[in-house]
């Protein structure tokens, strides 16, 4: 008995579709695998699936903190362009407590913040100690910022130089372009490559617009890369908010942009496909 | 094969009717239709019909026009000019209900290369809308006759270009289509696969269904065909049964009337 494919159902088939595909890939793996060791592989099965797809989700978390990382150091950077030592608020504190009348101790903050800049920067720490003596020699407290105050990470995006966000920037974009040429897997499916599918697709009496759309999807549905992508906004706005705004942007952002990033990768495919294609395509 | 005997040896194929009546049972209708990319025109206003239940052969050297005649059937292309009916639907504008009609084969059939053959059948099956167990149930004897029985549960990756084809053909099938839209179908296959092929095209037409094929071997056409379309540039040359061609043309064999029509000076 026939009936009608809708929208819907059409645009299921074809997602599990591409699953298939993705665990076939994989097989064929396992399978070459094999055969170059001339012994079985371990199949790791549903476990080595539920694996990948933590991996992916530790991958996405992982991209959140480079960008409060950049973030944070490009705001140090941006602190000592205008002439700042960026230092720690304890080295701050002693510094006030030594300038008060009376205070006597042999405890010297000085060499103690240049041990530490040293050690988490790198550097000389002679040099470093004589920069922060020389410092508060010529400029007092003036010349200090505490690390808290100048870098104080994403909530302060809005309000920092240029170059903050700049650097912000760079890497979501890094984040984006690792999302968007994920595609299908890492696998090649070469006849794809050279022949779109949409002439055997389009040859079904299915909704056109759901086996375009099904098209634009399938790499969330075959790479589980993208499950975890929404983790990513999740993250950064809990960094600079609350987990409660970070969950909300995650629904109302992160989905949108994963799946954005999907359709890009598929359209540069078929960029890729209509440009570079073996066979003679005229525009 | 001796070009004089008439053209339908096989008592399979009913022959065709060039009675002028029979216009309404015609389930292809393709009036002054052109299609142009930018420049370049790859069809130019061709016309002509295939009459219900009958084999059609449309030949064309490299380049002709015949693949994008084939999408523009399909509905995957939208003509510049005219219009395609099929069984009184117009190609593109009810493209999706078109498509109950036609199974096609194309010249180079492209599969998901990490699905089986079984996995891309119960998926063409879904797609048609059609009871998957019962239809892969309807295809084994098929598929035994085309000697795909084994391999069916292979990837489509694994699939050497002949296995494609016949793949390509059931799934063309599958739903049980009024015609069949074949492009260039035994292009690339052995000789047992073209028989198989051309047998099974053949049983198919005798049940009803009208077959639509484009291909390069005039022994095919005149062998299993009732009608002949030939086109060169884009425009059509010649049309209609092959006994009217050849009466028409005044050539005993369709290669020599082919040649004729599609004649084209030497580069320099």
């Amino acid at each position: 008995m026939k009936k009608q494919p809708t929208f819907w159902r059409t645009l299921r088939l074809l997602l599990g579709a591409a699953r298939k595909r993705s665990t076939g890939r994989q097989t064929r793996q396992q399978e070459l695998l094999s055969n170059r060791s001339g012994k079985n592989a371990t199949d790791w099965g549903g476990i080595g699936f539920v694996l990948a797809a933590l991996l992916m989700v530790a991958l996405n978390v992982a991209a959140a903190f480079v960008l409060r990382t950049a973030i944070t150091s490009a705001q140090r950077v941006e602190a000592e362009r205008h002439g700042k030592i960026v230092v720690s608020r304890t080295f701050l504190d002693s510094m006030a407590w030594y300038a008060r009348p009376g205070n006597l101790s042999n405890y010297d903050p000085f060499s103690k913040e240049a041990n530490d800049i040293a050690r988490d920067y790198g550097g000389s720490k002679p040099a470093i100690e004589h920069g922060l003596r020389e410092a508060e020699r010529t400029r007092g407290s003036e010349a200090f910022v505490a690390s808290q105050d100048a870098a104080p990470g994403l909530s302060a995006l809005a309000t920092s130089g240029p170059f903050v966000p700049m650097i912000g920037s760079l890497v979501l974009l890094w984040w984006l372009a690792m999302l968007v040429f994920q595609g299908e897997g890492l696998e090649l499916d070469l006849q794809r490559r050279r022949h779109p599918m949409w002439e055997w697709l389009f040859s079904h009496p299915a909704p056109p617009d759901a086996i375009f759309l099904a098209e634009m999807l399938s790499p969330i549905a075959a790479n589980p890369i993208y499950w975890g992508a929404p983790l990513f906004v999740v993250m950064i706005y809990s960094f600079a908010y609350n987990v409660a705004l970070g969950l909300l942007a995650g629904v109302l952002l992160g989905v949108p942009i994963t799946i954005a990033a999907a359709c890009l990768g598929k359209a540069c495919e078929i960029a890729v496909t209509f440009r570079f294609a073996p066979r003679s395509r005229v525009p | 094969m001796d070009d004089k005997t008439p053209p339908h040896e096989n008592e399979a194929v009913r022959p065709f009717d060039a009675d002028p009546t029979r216009l309404s049972t015609d389930l292809v209708r393709i009036e002054d239709v052109t299609k142009s990319f930018g420049s370049k025109t790859a069809v130019k206003g061709v016309s002509f019909s295939v009459p219900a239940g009958q084999i059609c052969g449309l030949l064309g050297p490299n380049g002709a026009g015949k693949t994008t005649l084939f999408r523009l059937l399909m509905g995957i292309l939208k003509a510049t000019h005219g219009r395609i009916l099929i069984d009184s639907l117009d190609a593109f504008d009810d493209r999706v209900e078109v498509k109950r009609l036609i199974g096609f084969l194309p010249d180079e059939p492209v599969f998901y290369s990490y699905l089986s053959g079984r996995e891309i059948l119960e998926l063409s099956a879904a797609m048609h809308g059609l009871d998957v167990p019962d239809t892969l149930q309807r295809m084994d004897p098929l598929l035994h006759q085309l000697r795909l029985g084994v391999d069916i549960y292979d990837y489509a990756e694994d699939y050497s270009r002949g296995m494609k084809k016949k793949l390509g053909l059931l799934l063309a099938m599958l739903h049980e289509p009024k015609l069949l839209v074949l492009d260039e179908p035994t292009n690339g296959l052995d000789v047992e696969s073209t028989h198989l092929f051309y047998n099974l095209i053949s049983e198919t037409a005798a049940a009803g269904t009208t077959v639509l094929f484009s291909t390069h071997l005039m022994d095919h056409v005149t062998r299993l065909c009732s009608h002949a379309v030939i086109i060169n540039e884009g425009s059509l040359v010649a049309n209609g049964s092959l006994a009217d061609l050849r009466s028409e043309f005044s050539e005993v064999s369709l290669e020599e009337i082919f040649l004729k029509l599609t004649a084209r000076p030497p580069q320099k």
